[in-house]
């Protein structure tokens, strides 16, 4: 029964609801994405890598990164992995996913070079 | 497989319990385990607060988006609102089935509550009517404000004069409807010339006041808009008066009093409960302020008043349209435009305040006292609620069968929450409705008290809408309060697990229902700890030793202005009622002073020694004005020198030379220790032409309010500067205050009919009025604590009664294999107390928080002092013993055979 709605939760995904995958991600989707992006991790790895890889500068505990990996599923970005371990869940990125995590690179980067361009900073 | 968990693994499970059952399910474990790989890695004590600390706010996003999500999904589900509607009138009715199927559970969370929303309910009633109900019979208060003249250096307020009043009138048309004035005054009033006078509270208005407040008469027309050229004095009385004085007759409109001695025309009644536009008022009688060289001829400069003169409040209302700024902006520049012509003084502005609200002097005496007496009766329904939450836990673990078999048959979890929410509701609505029953009980408790010692006791407190709102808001709180986390908690089960024991597939309720004893016990001791220092407070108020001997001893005053006395005239007037209240059998001593003791008016004296220069600070002490013998009637002692006799006091008013005065010990051990103190000379401030002798010492008596300290006093001899004409006489006796004071009446009455005793009363209870105010609070507190202990212990009773039956199997095998009563009992207490030691170090620091809050309430009480918070640790530990000794006493007559048998 939920998942009739799961088009009513792509949305917080998506900082704007009309641009689909290209749009621009949230933070912590664009990290988990980053994360998952060298191969499947469980989620205490996932909350690891995005502290790691952010520099500190997104903090998560399980709740918000299963929260997130949830409605990330739900919108077809990653999937569950088969894991080897006990009791512990481990997820991949999807196609979808890495086109996603593609199109916010660049869209990042395009950003950056505007930036630079522009000589707002170096 | 499965090692033991920790302690912080186990309240981390119980906490994600709280998540929707859906999110629970798929990722509880997981987290679980996240949660553990996080402690693991926090090698240090502070890494892992860290940890916790990241966790918990982890915890409250997820909370709070999941359930967001869960609630949004299935409200938009369709015709899942109709069904909803219908559902919640089954959830009502299984809820009344379900109560009526327990009850013990029933009652217990319906008495509780019905204290807590009760006690809740008749504290905010008197808090209301103390300082948030709207003024009797005035219209559309919002619109109004009033304005007064705030001095930002010095930060003090002052009323206006005539002439300020009359140029904002003026000026203001377009932002205000109009401004009206009105200025305090006795009055000393009789209904006949054979019957005597009474001195009421008046005040002097525009003549617009009436119209201008919205309020209507109850009869007559009012006063008329304006003046008649040929004056006739005329009067507005209050309903209280009409209906105790002239016995609520209608044809008394039109009909004289006599007001000060000269006939005045009654035109209208006031609505019932005017009195005057300050909260709590106390005015009787409204004359027109145009009239006042007729009723009270010695004020009329109030009429002429310019500058800074202590005459008029204002009160604006708005126009529509017209914002309080904008008015504030307009009085503004029309005070600064014509500061000549009504003798503006610079550092004043006009200060505009919402509403007409209560005096400034009340707000001060009464909020604090009323905040305080919200937050521990606040603190009382936070105990209450715990407690239900407590019991419906208690409940809920033994209907988990019920549970499981709801959800197995497809229950969603919000569903199985909206049932037991209902029920909760339910109880916190029957509750609030037998509070309000309680409260119309209670409020009785209030009456005849005085938040402030000057203005009339507490009268009886109405229940009206903003109190019934208020009892609503509670009761809803109650309900949801104690109901969402029993609901959310249990309906958090492993249904295959619950269903095959038919015990609590729950392992989060002990430990939550643990916190609640620890959260109840807490609360508790600062309760307890706060009454302790509220009734030390109270002994301490009442053992201050006030120097002097009060008993039979009565005061009242005579004023003699207003009946327009000149001064040679009050001299003999007052002489001859000294006179002739001392040839009257019983009375033995009768004296004069300025100002009443235990009253509101209190003067002060700046004096240096003679060899000081004149530019010196000086001596700050505390004045008045007394007659003859004043301390020989008072019972003061005199440790040195005399009493003033009848020759210091001087015929005529003396404007220099020598003053005999009476310094009270403080005055003399902390200014005059070095020499000598009779016979030593004074210089008063600003009257350097005269010089005060010291003619005697007496011991300090202590004549303002009880809660004061003793500060240097000197006394001078009346008519030395200036003679009062407002006197209040001290009279001692042997035949009892009654006695006394109806002799008092009759004295004066023979002398001037028409001129009344006023604020006749016995001094002792003068003195306990000026604490009467912290004794209400202080038996509240006392009785809030009481019920605190009750509710806090009877929680302890049921979690250990509970745990006592749920462990009944445990119990007999232990027997059966020898295990000894003590040890068992040994046991339960353990387990018992354990929650209830935590909540009383929590108590300790919560009561040492509170005392900080109550510090302004406290006298002669230290806040830190330990005294009070090793007794009430001691009084809740051993309430925490006996609530839990019974059920453990319980535990040991386990019939083995009979647990064994049982499911």
């Amino acid at each position: 029964m939920y998942y009739r709605h799961c088009n009513t939760t792509v949305t917080v995904i998506m900082t704007k609801n009309d641009s689909g995958p290209q749009g621009p991600l949230t933070p912590i989707v664009f990290h988990i994405l980053l994360a998952l992006s060298d191969g499947p991790l469980h989620g205490y790895a996932i909350m690891k890598a995005v502290e790691k890889q952010s520099e500190g500068a997104v903090k998560t505990g399980p709740g918000t990164t299963y929260g997130s990996i949830e409605r990330m599923e739900t919108a077809g970005l990653v999937e569950e992995a088969k894991s080897s371990e006990h009791r512990k869940r481990a997820f991949q990125i999807t196609r979808e996913g890495r086109l996603a995590l593609v199109g916010e690179a660049s869209r990042i980067a395009s950003v950056a070079n505007l930036i630079k361009s522009k000589k707002i900073a170096q | 497989m499965n090692s033991p968990k920790t302690r912080s693994a186990k309240l981390y499970s119980a906490l994600i319990n709280l998540l929707p059952t859906r999110f629970h399910i798929r990722f509880g474990s997981t987290m679980e385990s996240d949660f553990n790989q996080m402690l693991a890695d926090a090698p240090t004590s502070v890494s892992r607060i860290k940890a916790w600390r990241t966790v918990l706010v982890d915890l409250a996003g997820t909370l709070i988006r999941e359930w967001s999500k869960e609630i949004m999904v299935t409200a938009i589900e369709p015709n899942r609102l109709t069904s909803h509607l219908g559902a919640v009138g089954r959830d009502i009715r299984h809820a009344v089935r379900s109560l009526r199927r327990s009850p013990g559970y029933t009652v217990a969370a319906l008495a509780t509550l019905t204290l807590g929303i009760g006690a809740n309910t008749a504290v905010f009633s008197l808090a209301n009517w103390a300082l948030l109900k709207p003024t009797a019979g005035v219209t559309k208060e919002s619109e109004l404000t009033t304005v007064r003249f705030y001095h930002s250096e010095n930060k003090f307020f002052i009323p206006s004069s005539h002439a300020a009043l009359l140029a904002f009138q003026e000026g203001s048309t377009d932002l205000a409807k109009g401004i009206t004035a009105y200025h305090n005054l006795h009055s000393n009033v009789s209904t006949g010339v054979d019957v005597g006078a009474e001195q009421l509270d008046g005040q002097m208005v525009t003549r617009n006041f009436f119209s201008l407040l919205g309020i209507q008469m109850q009869w007559g027309a009012g006063f008329a808009l304006t003046a008649p050229p040929e004056g006739e004095a005329v009067a507005v009385v209050s309903h209280r008066f009409w209906m105790g004085r002239l016995a609520g007759d209608q044809s008394a409109i039109g009909t004289d009093l006599l007001v000060n001695g000269r006939p005045t025309t009654i035109v209208g009644v006031a609505p019932e409960g005017f009195r005057g536009p300050e909260s709590p008022g106390s005015a009787d009688i409204w004359f027109p302020v145009d009239m006042v060289s007729l009723i009270a001829p010695v004020y009329r400069n109030m009429l002429t008043s310019t500058g800074i003169t202590p005459w008029f409040s204002l009160i604006a209302r708005l126009s529509d349209g017209a914002t309080m700024e904008s008015l504030q902006a307009n009085l503004q520049s029309i005070y600064e435009g014509s500061q000549e012509s009504i003798g503006g003084t610079t550092g004043f502005v006009p200060q505009l305040r919402p509403g007409l609200g209560t005096m400034l002097t009340v707000e001060q005496h009464t909020a604090k006292m009323m905040w305080l007496l919200m937050a521990s009766v606040g603190l009382v329904l936070l105990l209450a609620c715990a407690n239900s939450a407590n019991l419906m836990l208690a409940r809920a673990t033994g209907r988990t069968r019920e549970i499981s078999v709801r959800a197995a048959l497809g229950a969603s979890r919000l569903r199985l929450i909206r049932m037991m929410l209902v029920e909760s509701l339910m109880i916190s609505t029957a509750g609030a409705v037998a509070a309000i029953i309680l409260a119309t009980w209670l409020v009785g408790f209030f009456e005849g008290f005085k938040l402030v010692s000057w203005l009339p006791g507490v009268e009886r407190v109405p229940l009206d809408t903003r109190v019934l709102s208020f009892t609503v808001a509670v009761a809803s709180f109650a309900g949801v309060g104690f109901g969402l986390m029993p609901s959310i908690a249990s309906s958090n089960l492993d249904i295959a697990v619950s269903l095959r024991s038919g015990s609590s597939g729950n392992t989060g309720h002990s430990a939550i229902r643990g916190a609640l004893v620890t959260f109840q016990v807490a609360l508790s001791l600062v309760l307890v700890v706060g009454a302790f220092m509220m009734a030390r407070t109270i002994g301490n108020l009442r053992a201050v030793d006030v120097g002097a001997d009060l008993k039979g001893s009565v005061s009242f005053a005579l004023d003699a202005n207003l009946q327009g006395y000149d001064e040679t005239e009050a001299r003999a007037l007052f002489s001859e009622v000294k006179t002739r209240l001392e040839a009257t059998p019983g009375v033995t001593n009768v004296s004069r002073i300025a100002f009443p003791p235990f009253g509101r008016m209190q003067s002060g004296v700046r004096v240096r020694l003679p060899e000081d220069a004149p530019d010196a600070t000086g001596i700050r002490a505390d004045h008045n004005l007394v007659g003859g013998g004043f301390f020989t009637t008072i019972g003061a002692k005199l440790l040195d020198g005399r009493d003033f006799r009848p020759s210091d006091m001087p015929a005529e008013g003396v404007e220099g030379g020598l003053i005999p005065v009476i310094v009270n010990r403080s005055f003399v051990n902390q200014h005059l220790s070095e020499r000598a103190a009779i016979g030593a000379h004074l210089i008063p401030k600003y009257y350097e032409n005269q010089t005060y002798e010291i003619i005697g010492v007496i011991g300090d008596a202590l004549l303002k309010k009880l809660s004061e300290d003793i500060t240097p006093a000197l006394y001078t001899p009346v008519g030395t500067g200036y003679f009062p004409m407002r006197v209040t006489f001290v009279v001692a006796g042997t035949i009892g205050a009654e006695q006394t004071m109806a002799s008092i009446r009759t004295v004066v009455r023979d002398i001037d009919p028409m001129l009344p005793p006023a604020d006749l009363r016995i001094l002792a209870d003068a003195a306990e009025d000026t604490i009467s105010g912290r004794i209400l609070v202080a038996r509240l507190s006392m009785v809030l604590s009481v019920l605190a202990l009750v509710i806090a212990a009877s929680g302890l009773y049921g979690v250990v009664s509970y745990s006592v039956v749920e462990r009944t199997k445990e119990f007999g095998i232990r027997t059966a294999l020898g295990a000894e009563a003590t040890s068992l009992v040994r046991e339960v207490l353990y387990r018992a107390l354990k929650p209830g030691a935590i909540g009383l170090v929590l108590g300790v620091i919560g009561a040492t928080q509170f005392s900080r809050l109550i510090e302004s309430q406290l006298w002669g009480v230290e806040p830190l002092s330990p005294g009070n918070y090793v007794l009430g640790t001691s009084v809740l530990f051993v309430s925490m013993i006996f609530a839990a000794l019974i059920p453990a006493i319980k535990a040991t007559r386990v019939d083995p055979v009979k647990a064994l048998k049982t499911d």
